[in-house]
C-alpha cells in the first residue's frame, strides 16, 4: 500500500511538474508540501482548477470495489463528493445504469439551466444530455400535469439522496451537484412534498400515450425513513453538471417499474429519423426502455447500409461472375472455329490446285516449262510455298493478292504486264468460288499478301522493288520510265537525304558555334562592365577621402588591388591630396615598406601632379570611361 | 484488509487517472490510513 502511494505520489509530482509553468508559485509549495508528507495543498490546487475534471472509469471501479470490500465507508464516499452513483455503477446491472441518466436531470434541472444560464463557463464539455435538455426544455409543456404518484423503493438510505429533487418544486431547484456539500449528519425529511410528480412534468403530450404514461409512486415512508437528503437550497448553484447526472441517476434505478423511456424521448428525437418508426407499444412494454434505445436510431442507418450492401455484393458479383466466365469460354471457341475456317476453307480447292500444280514447280525449278511461264507465274509461288507449313496462309493469300495488285500501283508488276494479271485473277477467283461455294473474305491477311507474294513470287524483279517502293509518287513515273530507273530513285533520295542531313548538322554547328561565340561576348561585355561599374565606385570611394589622412587613402588605394585601379583614383584625387600623399608616400619608401606598391603610387602621384596642370589627362580617363559606359 | 486492497490496486490503471483521480486517491488512503489506525485502536 505504502508503496501504491508512493506510485501515485510520483504521479503527482510528474503531473505538476508537467503544468509548472502555467502555476509555478502553487506548485512550488504544492510539491514542497508534498515532500513533507501534507497533501491538503494539492487537494484545494485540484479542487480550484481541476473541478470540473471527471472521474476516470478506473477510478470509480476501484473506489466501487474498496466500498464493495468495506474498505471506505459511503459517508467518506459524500464527503469528498462520490456517493452512490460510483458505488452503483458497478453494482447496477448497465441497462439500468443507462436508462437512469437522463431522467434525472430532466424535471429539475431545465428550467434551472435555462432560467439562469448560469453554467460553469469552464465545463467545456457539457454532457450530451444536458445539451439536450437544453435545447427541449423549450418544448417541454409545463402544464403537463401527471396525477401519478412516484413511487420509489430504495435499497439503501444513500440512493435517496439522489431523490432529493422531489421535494423542491421544478421551477426552483437549480441544477446542482446536491450531495457534494450534503453533510451526512444533515437530516432533512421529505415531508413537505407528500406527492410531487417530478417526472411526469416534463414529459410531453406527444411522447407519452396516456396508457403509457407513467405511473411513478412515491413511497412516502421509504423517503420518510432516509436519513440523508439534501435541501436544495442549500445546494451551491449550478457547479459541474457532470457530477449531478451521474448522482441524480441512481433514484430512477431504484425504481425499475417506472417506464422511464418515454419520458426522455421527445418527439424531436423521433421525428429527427423519420425512416424508424418507434413503437409505442414496445416502448411501453419495456419496463427498461432507456435513452440508449435511441442508439439504435444513429446505428439504425448502419446496419441498414450493411444490410443493403450484403445484398448488393451479393447480387451483382455472383450474376457477372456467371455471366463474364462463360463469355469469355464462347467467345475462344468462335475465334478460333472462324480462323479455323476461314483457313481451312481455301485449303481444301487451292490445295487441289496446288496438287494438281505440284508438279509444275518442280518442272520450273528443274527448268522444264520455261516457255509456260506467263501463265503460271501465279502458280509458280503456290507451287513453291507448299513444302512450307503456311501453305495455307499464303494459298489464302495468293487470292487476295491480286485485289490490292489492281488497286495499288506497285511497280514491282511492270515486267509481267499489267494486262495479262487481271486475266489470271478471274479464273483463280472463279475456281475458288465455284469450288468451295464461300465468299473470299480475307480480311486481315490483306496486309500480308502485299508481302509475301511480292517476295515470294520469285519474280525477277519484283522483291527488289518493294523493298525500296517509295510512296505512291513514285508510281507513275516507274510506269513511265523503264523498269532500269526504279532501283535509282531509293539512292538517289538517299543522297539527298544525305545532304540535307549534312546541311542541318552543318547549321546546327552553326548556330551552336554562334550561341557559343555569343556567350563568349556576353561574359567578356559582363566582366567589362563590372570592372567599369567597380572603378567608377573605387575612384568616388577615394574622393571622399581626400579630407582624411593620407595613412587612410593609401591604405584604401591598396584595397584596390589592381594598379590600373590606383593610378586611375590617383588621376581623379585633388592637387592638395597628392600633395599631401606623396610625403606619406615617400616615407614609406624609405621605411622599405611595400616598395614595390609604394614605388608605384609614388611614380603616378608624381605623374599625375606633372600631367595636372594641362588637364589633357583627366579629359583623356573621361572620354575613355563614356566610351566603355556607352559600350 | 491488505490483500483485498492490493486486488482494487491492482485492478486500478494507474496510467490512465487523472490528476482528480490522484488526488481522490490520496483522500482515499489516507481514509484507509485512518480506518486502520481506529481499527488498531480498537
Amino acid at each position: 500500500m505504502e508503496n501504491f502511494k508512493t506510485v501515485i505520489i510520483n504521479q503527482i509530482k510528474n503531473f505538476l511538474t508537467s503544468i509548472y509553468s502555467l502555476y509555478q508559485d502553487e506548485i512550488t509549495g504544492i510539491l514542497n508540501d508534498i515532500e513533507n508528507n501534507n497533501f491538503e495543498s494539492f487537494h484545494v490546487f485540484v479542487e480550484k482548477y481541476y473541478h470540473d475534471v471527471f472521474y476516470s472509469d478506473d477510478l470509480k471501479i476501484f473506489v466501487s470495489d474498496l466500498v464493495s470490500k468495506n474498505l471506505i465507508a459511503n459517508t467518506f464516499l459524500e464527503q469528498v463528493g462520490l456517493n452512490e452513483p460510483i458505488f452503483n455503477a458497478a453494482s447496477i446491472p448497465p441497462i439500468i445504469e443507462i436508462s437512469s441518466r437522463p431522467i434525472k436531470v430532466l424535471p429539475n434541472t431545465i428550467n434551472g439551466i435555462n432560467n439562469s444560464s448560469q453554467l460553469n463557463p469552464l465545463s467545456k464539455t457539457l454532457p450530451a444530455e444536458i445539451i439536450y435538455l437544453q435545447n427541449v426544455s423549450n418544448e417541454v409543456s409545463p402544464e403537463i400535469n401527471v396525477q401519478e404518484t412516484v413511487e420509489i423503493t430504495p435499497t439503501s438510505s444513500e440512493e435517496i439522496v439522489a431523490e432529493v429533487p422531489i421535494d423542491a418544486p421544478s421551477n426552483e431547484v437549480p441544477f446542482t451537484e446536491a450531495p457534494v456539500d450534503v453533510q451526512s449528519e444533515e437530516v432533512i425529511p421529505i415531508d413537505s412534498t407528500p406527492s410531487v410528480p417530478v417526472y411526469p412534468e416534463v414529459i410531453p403530450n406527444e411522447m407519452v400515450d396516456d396508457a403509457i404514461a407513467p405511473s411513478i409512486e412515491v413511497n412516502q415512508e421509504s423517503i420518510n425513513n432516509q436519513e440523508y437528503v439534501t435541501p436544495f437550497e442549500q445546494v451551491p448553484f449550478m457547479e459541474t453538471p457532470v457530477n449531478v447526472q451521474s448522482e441524480e441517476v441512481i433514484p430512477i434505478d431504484s425504481t425499475p417499474s417506472v417506464p422511464v423511456y418515454p419520458e426522455v424521448t421527445p418527439s424531436e428525437m423521433v421525428d429527427a429519423t423519420p425512416s424508424i418508426e418507434v413503437n409505442q407499444e414496445n416502448v411501453s412494454n419495456q419496463e427498461y426502455a432507456t435513452p440508449f434505445d435511441q442508439i439504435p436510431f444513429t446505428e439504425a442507418p448502419v446496419n441498414v447500409q450493411s444490410d443493403e450492401v450484403i445484398p448488393v455484393e451479393n447480387t451483382p458479383s455472383a450474376p457477372l461472375y456467371s455471366e463474364v466466365t462463360p463469355e469469355v469460354v464462347e467467345v475462344t471457341p468462335q475465334i478460333s472455329n472462324d480462323n479455323y475456317t476461314e483457313i481451312e476453307v481455301p485449303e481444301t480447292p487451292l490445295n487441289n490446285n496446288v496438287n494438281d500444280n505440284i508438279e509444275v514447280p518442280f518442272a520450273n525449278q528443274t527448268g522444264m516449262f520455261v516457255p509456260e511461264k506467263e501463265e503460271k507465274v501465279e502458280e509458280t509461288p503456290i507451287e513453291t510455298e507448299t513444302p512450307t507449313p503456311l501453305n495455307n496462309i499464303n494459298e489464302t493469300e495468293v487470292e487476295e493478292e491480286k485485289k490490292p495488285v489492281v488497286n495499288e500501283p506497285v511497280i514491282g508488276f511492270s515486267e509481267v504486264q499489267v494486262d495479262e494479271l487481271p486475266k489470271l485473277e478471274t479464273p483463280l477467283n472463279e475456281s475458288v468460288i465455284e469450288n468451295e461455294d464461300t465468299p473470299p473474305v480475307m480480311p486481315i491477311p490483306i496486309y500480308t499478301s502485299n508481302e509475301t507474294p511480292m517476295e515470294e513470287t520469285n519474280l525477277k524483279e519484283e522483291p527488289t522493288t518493294p523493298i525500296y517502293s517509295p510512296p505512291t509518287e513514285t508510281s507513275p513515273l516507274l510506269k513511265s520510265i523503264d523498269i532500269d530507273a526504279k532501283p535509282e530513285l531509293p539512292v538517289y533520295d538517299a543522297e539527298a537525304e544525305e545532304r540535307r542531313e549534312q546541311e542541318r548538322r552543318e547549321r546546327e554547328q552553326k548556330e551552336k558555334e554562334e550561341i557559343e561565340r555569343n556567350a563568349k561576348e556576353e561574359y567578356k561585355r559582363t566582366i567589362i562592365e563590372s570592372q567599369l561599374h567597380y572603378l567608377e565606385n573605387a575612384s568616388s570611394y577615394i574622393q571622399n577621402l581626400e579630407d582624411e589622412t593620407p595613412e587612410e587613402i593609401y591604405n584604401s588605394l591598396l584595397i584596390l588591388n589592381d594598379i590600373r585601379y590606383i593610378y586611375h583614383c590617383i588621376s581623379k584625387l585633388s592637387l592638395e591630396t597628392l600633395n599631401k600623399l606623396l610625403p606619406y608616400i615617400e616615407e614609406n619608401i624609405k621605411e622599405n615598406k611595400k616598395n614595390a606598391i609604394n614605388i608605384f603610387i609614388d611614380e603616378a602621384i608624381k605623374r599625375t601632379l606633372h600631367s595636372r596642370p594641362n588637364d589633357e589627362l583627366e579629359d583623356s580617363h573621361e572620354g575613355y570611361s563614356r566610351k566603355r559606359s556607352a559600350a | 484488509m491488505e490483500t483485498t486492497l492490493m486486488d482494487s490496486i491492482n485492478n486500478l490503471n494507474i496510467e490512465k487517472l487523472n490528476i482528480k483521480d490522484l488526488d481522490l486517491i490520496l483522500k482515499i488512503l489516507d481514509e484507509l490510513a485512518k480506518n486502520k489506525e481506529e481499527i488498531e485502536v480498537i
